[in-house]
């Protein structure tokens, strides 16, 4: 049975950790990530993006500058960059593809 | 409009078993995955799978493009600091990758929604010099120019996107007009 629930986040958060690579070493706006991850999920929320950046921030990942007009501001931390990087191991929870060679 | 994806038709199911099928191979082996998707019962062609799997790469570009833009914007009308703070420069950024996006789409709309894009994103382009521009005092010289920097850098980053001579040239056209107005 296919835990579509779990596969989307899980993608999503890749997703995240991939649009930031692209945005380094700049970071990007929360409105920017939602768009680049609506080419794939085109009813993706910026809830579901805060959630999942949220997650990422927990473990390290990201950080997040909350800005005064309530935007959030993503950028890729050094734990990000290694996960994205195929430096380190990705524990359980991002739907990191296998390394291509 | 482009027609409507086949693929974000498929029951949600099937789409998430697609989409981690995606993510896992990384975007290739569409054969094999329009075989899988023919044993579920879906005729879905492999050149929709690509497209599907592309929207996503396409996206990723624009954000690495207007990234590498927006730096370059900065350095090229640096303020009294001589460099652009991190807050402009992200906003130009956003800007930019929304224009860009608009770019992608009109690649494959109609030729009357594709004007009504590329003029629009024109003018998001020549409302975002302007704006990371007004604390300048000469400011009609300055615009020039940067109009002329960006229509050149959105040339480079329109080409790396893969778009084709006519639509950049069209673009460029399009920014350096606006300018001048």
């Amino acid at each position: 049975m296919v835990d579509a629930a779990k596969i989307r986040r899980e993608s999503m958060r890749w997703y995240i950790l991939l649009t930031l690579q692209n945005a380094q070493p700049i970071g990007a706006f929360e409105e920017l990530i939602l768009t680049t991850l609506q080419g794939i999920y085109t009813d993706a929320t910026q809830h579901e993006v805060r959630v999942q950046l949220d997650y990422l921030h927990s473990r390290d990942l990201v950080d997040i500058e909350r800005k005064p007009d309530g935007r959030w501001f993503a950028k890729l931390d050094r734990y990000g960059v290694d996960v994205v990087e195929y430096t380190v191991d990705c524990e359980p929870g991002i739907a990191r593809p296998p390394k291509h060679c | 409009m482009a027609p409507r994806s086949k693929v974000k038709q498929l029951p949600a199911a099937v789409l998430a078993w697609l989409e981690s099928a995606l993510v896992e191979g990384n975007f290739a082996g569409y054969e094999a995955l329009e075989a899988e998707l023919k044993k579920r019962g879906f005729q879905i062609s492999r050149s929709a799978i690509h497209r599907h799997g592309q929207a996503m790469e396409r996206r990723l570009a624009a954000v690495r493009a207007s990234t590498d833009a927006a730096r370059l914007i900065a350095e090229a009308a640096p303020d009294d600091a001589d460099q652009r703070s991190a807050a402009v420069i992200s906003l130009v950024q956003t800007d930019i990758f929304n224009v860009l996006l608009m770019l992608q789409e009109a690649e494959t709309a109609n030729p009357e929604e594709r004007l009504l894009l590329m003029g629009k994103a024109a003018k998001g382009i020549a409302d975002l010099s302007r704006a990371s521009l007004s604390q300048k005092k000469h400011e009609q010289d300055i615009r020039r120019q940067v109009a002329a920097e960006a229509a050149e850098k959105v040339e480079k980053i329109a080409k790396r996107g893969g778009m084709s001579r006519e639509t950049v040239e069209a673009i460029k056209a399009e920014i350096l007009g606006v300018a001048r107005a």
